[in-house]
């Protein structure tokens, strides 16, 4: 039996993935709404954020708004070749027969994250799937401090179309792991003392999993929640 | 709900990307009409402009205005092939011609962002002569110029460069219509004043309904 099942939770709560576990802090939902609207009146902008500031989890709440309705394609870049054209991007995503003749998605939302350092040439091409309507808009994601070289012609496209996450409190640390815990295994004061001996929302989330699964391991009654003296102890 | 929507627009009539429904502006110029007509005199165009000036709108009206018949060949700079003149001529025509491989005659052909092409591709056109009828490259880069030796072969050359109040104006006239009081004049001078180019110009409004409409 799993760990998480053992405290009746269906998965593991402190997977960082933002695929798998879609967190929302409310002080973002203004940006989101922001983001939204850029999505859907044919625009390209640009999100930006440091590390765990939740840019990924931020674009994939856009696509599950916009979902079924509207076409979409999110990519990671980190997982491409540098010098990847858009255009075979564009058709992996269709239908044998329409990849064949080269029939592109048309209207279709770009999310494209991990956006740096690419080929200007990529950014140059996705210019023209924008401009002929293929692409309906897009959200370019990276990272506040990275050097990305997106050319001017996009950057004129996007005007002051940024939008900018702030980063991860202590505060959004905790309400985002307890939203996802359901009061189960820990409570805020326990986090509140797992955060302060982390350093940032990975070691957080880390922290938090190996106390959990080591009380797991160790005892047979989940019917009460973790003591505050055990996960101090963990944290020596 | 969308600011747009409100007013009663499927779209965003602040959309920046080029397309065919909306008027160009340009100082009272008739470039559309200028470019067409030099395009039938068998005259090559250099249109120079930097970005958000119009120039890809400006192609793909010309190309509406032909009806998209497939004499028009549009390439961009930026495309994974190479400009290929050759190709491009076998291409063009009917079904039959291209069945059997017959060069069409009087092509005019589109190069989009033509300073980023080869000087060796974009004016091997001199072997083709006789199939095309003209040739309109458009440029990004205002310093671009037409090569030593080719120069006598561009008879018509175009900068836009003067996006004038008046053009402001009646951008604003098109796009919202009847709805063209929500943005008043002495905002539409200011947002002028600000902006660079027809594009800036039309993201700005873009903001000001976003903020001022939406509810």
């Amino acid at each position: 039996m799993s760990w998480y099942k053992k405290f009746q939770l269906s998965r593991n709560p402190f997977l960082k993935n933002p695929k798998i576990n879609a967190d929302l802090i409310v002080k973002d939902i203004p940006k989101l709404k922001d983001l939204l609207y850029y999505v859907e009146s044919d625009s390209i902008v640009i999100v930006r954020g440091e590390k765990n500031s939740g840019k990924t989890r931020f674009a994939l709440e856009v696509l599950n708004t916009i979902k079924p309705k509207q076409k979409n394609l999110y990519i990671d870049l980190k997982h491409y070749n540098k010098n990847v054209d858009i255009e075979d991007i564009l058709l992996s995503v269709q239908p044998m027969h329409r990849r064949l003749l080269k029939l592109y998605p048309k209207n279709i939302v770009l999310i494209i994250d991990n956006a740096f350092n690419f080929n200007p040439k990529f950014y140059h091409r996705l210019q023209y799937f924008y401009d002929q309507e293929y692409i309906k808009s897009a959200v370019i994601i990276y990272k506040a401090d990275e050097l990305v070289e997106i050319p001017p012609s996009i950057m004129s496209r996007v005007g002051s179309k940024y939008i900018d996450l702030s980063n991860m409190t202590k505060d959004s640390a905790i309400k985002i792991v307890s939203n996802r815990l359901k009061g189960k295994i820990f409570n805020d004061e326990h986090l509140d003392v797992i955060y302060s001996k982390s350093k940032g929302f990975e070691d957080f989330l880390s922290n938090c999993e190996k106390i959990a699964v080591h009380y797991a391991n160790s005892r047979k009654d989940f019917s009460r929640k973790i003591d505050i003296h055990f996960i101090r102890r963990m944290l020596i | 709900m969308t600011w747009y929507n409100e007013l009663g627009y499927k779209k965003n009539p602040f959309s920046i990307k080029p397309n065919t429904k909306y008027k160009l502006f340009f100082d009272d110029k008739d470039v559309l009409g200028l470019i067409k007509k030099s395009l039938e005199a068998n005259h090559n165009v250099l249109l120079k402009g930097v970005y958000g000036t119009g120039k890809t709108t400006i192609l793909k009206q010309i190309i509406k205005l032909y009806g998209g018949k497939r004499k028009i060949f549009y390439y961009n700079a930026f495309s994974k092939e190479e400009l290929n003149y050759d190709k491009i001529i076998k291409n063009a025509g009917n079904i039959f011609s291209r069945l059997f491989k017959i060069k069409s005659a009087e092509v005019i052909v589109f190069v989009d962002e033509a300073h980023k092409v080869p000087i060796s591709q974009a004016f091997s056109y001199k072997n083709h002569e006789n199939k095309i009828k003209s040739i309109l490259f458009v440029s990004s880069d205002t310093s671009f110029i037409i090569p030593k030796g080719f120069e006598q072969d561009f008879q018509v050359i175009i900068n836009l460069d003067n996006f004038t109040q008046k053009d402001a104006i009646n951008i604003v006239k098109d796009r919202l219509g009847e709805s063209q009081d929500i943005i008043p004049h002495n905002a539409i001078i200011e947002l002028y004043n600000k902006s660079y180019t027809p594009r800036d110009f039309i993201l700005s409004c873009e903001s000001y309904c976003k903020n001022n409409i939406l509810s």
